[in-house]
């Protein structure tokens, strides 16, 4: 369970596969994705600086999407690179709510080694779905 | 890309009939070469006859030669849409709103500045905020910030970071009409009131170049935009409206998806083609957001070029006037703007998307500088860092692409292909034994910039001038190289 970058989806964007045993499984490799898509080091970063937030949204491939734009906001707005500690997720009244613990680390070039900045999540063969009791998912990060 | 559905229209252009698919409103037309043709992926021909069913497309959708696939629109997608009739829509715009490129002249040649290059390309990579997390040159309150964005240039060179000429030779003179902060979020000015005045990372760059004699095609023109030597030094800045407009383009992708069935009866094939009627308070919330992050983009180069002035002055110890600093042009890649175009002798206004795609006014159209009159706008075209990039000029001819051309060269090489075949380390040393210094934030990203993960960037100028969408007119030679 995790994520792979793909190769043959987008030419001048990258593409991420996750997948996960359970919702909160795949949102975490989603956001593992997300991190190793712009950090080299991804190990590396130090977890001193915690943010929470909360996220709902009637369809599951939404609340993906809100999730991983959540962080790439923090990542601009704040300079932190997060990475999710606690992710729960439950589906109540037909909406999914979202709260995820995070922390992480200030983007600072003499700590850390940098890939490429990621501008947004995009619709393009965004895809998250349900088989044989493993969530999948497929997004492409406009760089 | 499948061919089969091609007919050739003239030399360098070809049509999608509008039968190809249901639902296409109008046939498309691709700007390329058939070389370029086979190389492009099938899904620019998917993507491309998907825009062509956009409500209220005019005559064609068009892709520029340096097209690639991208979301929603191909990257060099363009698109006029009757504003009345039609939708507006942020997929035919790009995440990036008014990423765009700027060419600024100096007096100086290459021999000038060669004992000093190392230290200018060192001293513009300090000065100039870079990369992932790389912070702004300032920092505004909401209420600051709100001004700047509904001012654009205007308010740049206000605050002195510039000089009045700066806004004539600006598209729209650097500040778009229309900017409404009130119809932006708080998350975007959040992402962006940090940013203002850096590059980012990816394909943006800033890039000291030269210009041959042997590299001019056309004299004349290349003598009205200032190049007047041999060996003569220029410098390119290509950015856009950061972490800002990234936001307003995801804030409204959501919107739209939200309320185009429900609300206003509409469906297209691709979520990424998102879009309400541009009459609709939807749409004009969207446009009204979208115009700030032009201003935003036109400030954050203004902001820029504005420091390297400072640093070749520095550096040179001389003012940038006696430098000859002059901004040449700057143009805009990803927007959508009411201009006056004729329609079957008509002049009609037309809201025009452009994705990864430049306006090529002739000299006679409204809004090119005096100075251009005769030239025609200049139209800046970026190339890898390690092949070079183009100075082209609108023509009348490109009526049939409501003024439109290619923007880049456009990857032929995935980021991930790029990086398998390319080291960032062994990249600068080779392109150093070229003559190209570089100064980077990411090695890893400087692989995937290599000039070999892009098209060949002089046959897309050709292609653009076969078709008569633009004239050539000088090529640039990277000396030095800034990547985010």
């Amino acid at each position: 369970m995790g994520f792979r970058i793909l190769d043959d989806i987008t030419c001048a964007d990258t593409a991420i596969e996750l997948d996960g045993g359970d919702l909160s499984e795949l949102f975490t490799a989603g956001a593992g994705a997300l991190l190793a898509v712009i950090v080299e080091n991804p190990g590396a970063v130090v977890k001193h600086i915690a943010r929470s937030f909360s996220l709902e949204n009637k369809e599951i491939d939404l609340l993906l999407y809100e999730f991983l734009e959540e962080l790439i906001y923090y990542k601009d707005a704040e300079s932190l690179l997060l990475i999710p500690e606690k992710i729960s997720i439950e589906h109540v009244d037909n909406v999914y709510r979202l709260h995820c613990s995070a922390a992480g680390d200030m983007a600072d070039r003499k700590k850390y080694s940098f890939n490429v900045d990621v501008k947004a999540v995009t619709f393009h063969k965004f895809n998250v779905k349900y088989e044989n009791n493993v969530w999948y998912a497929t997004v492409v990060l406009d760089v | 890309m499948k061919t089969d559905m091609l007919h050739p229209v003239s030399p360098g252009l070809y049509e999608i009939p509008a039968d190809y698919k249901k639902g296409m409103r109008v046939p498309a037309r691709i700007y390329a070469d058939w070389s370029m043709l086979d190389d492009m992926d099938n899904a620019v021909l998917e993507q491309l006859t998907n825009v062509a069913m956009l409500p209220g497309i005019q005559k064609y959708a068009l892709c520029m030669p340096d097209g690639h696939s991208g979301y929603g629109f191909p990257i060099g997608g363009v698109a006029a849409i009757d504003p009345d009739e039609g939708v507006i829509s942020p997929g035919g715009i790009g995440f990036d709103i008014n990423c765009g490129i700027r060419l600024v002249a100096t007096n100086l040649t290459y021999e000038e500045i060669k004992p000093s290059l190392t230290k200018i390309v060192d001293r513009l990579f300090a000065a100039v905020p870079s990369g992932v997390g790389g912070k702004g040159m300032i920092s505004l309150s909401r209420s600051e910030f709100d001004t700047a964005v509904r001012e654009g240039t205007a308010w740049a060179v206000k605050k002195g970071f510039g000089v009045p000429a700066d806004m004539e030779y600006t598209e729209d003179s650097g500040t778009i009409a229309g900017a409404d902060p009130s119809h932006v979020s708080m998350k975007a000015f959040e992402r962006g009131k940090n940013q203002i005045g850096t590059l980012g990372s990816g394909n943006h760059f800033l890039e000291i170049q030269v210009v041959k004699k042997e590299n001019i095609y056309d004299e004349s023109r290349a003598r009205e935009f200032g190049i007047v030597r041999d060996n003569q030094v220029f410098l390119m800045i290509h950015c856009g409206s950061r972490g800002y407009g990234h936001q307003i383009a995801s804030d409204y992708l959501q919107r739209f998806l939200s309320v185009m069935q429900g609300k206003y009866g509409l469906s297209m094939p691709d979520r990424e083609l998102a879009c309400a009627p541009f009459r609709s308070d939807d749409g004009s919330a969207y446009f009204g957001a979208m115009n700030c992050a032009i201003n935003f983009a036109f400030i954050n180069r203004q902001l820029i070029m504005h420091r390297v002035r400072e640093v070749f002055g520095e550096v040179l110890r001389k003012s940038p006037e006696d430098l000859g600093m002059r901004l040449v042009y700057d143009v805009c890649h990803n927007t959508a703007k009411l201009e006056t175009h004729s329609i079957d002798g008509r002049d009609r206004e037309l809201l025009i998307h452009r994705k990864g795609a430049t306006r090529a006014f002739p000299g006679n159209m409204k809004g090119v500088p005096g100075r251009y009159r005769g030239a025609g706008q200049p139209v800046i075209i970026g190339g890898s860092m390690e092949t070079g990039s183009y100075l082209l000029a609108g023509e009348e001819s490109a009526a049939d692409s409501f003024f439109s051309t290619a923007h880049g060269s456009g990857r032929a090489m995935s980021r991930k292909q790029a990086k398998k075949q390319f080291n960032g380390r062994e990249l600068l040393r080779s392109m150093k034994e070229k003559g190209i210094y570089v100064q980077t934030a990411s090695l890893a990203g400087l692989a995937e910039e290599a000039g070999s993960a892009y098209k060949n960037i002089d046959e897309v100028v050709r292609a653009a001038e076969c078709a008569g969408i633009s004239r050539v007119v000088a090529k640039f030679i990277p000396v030095g190289n800034i990547k985010g």
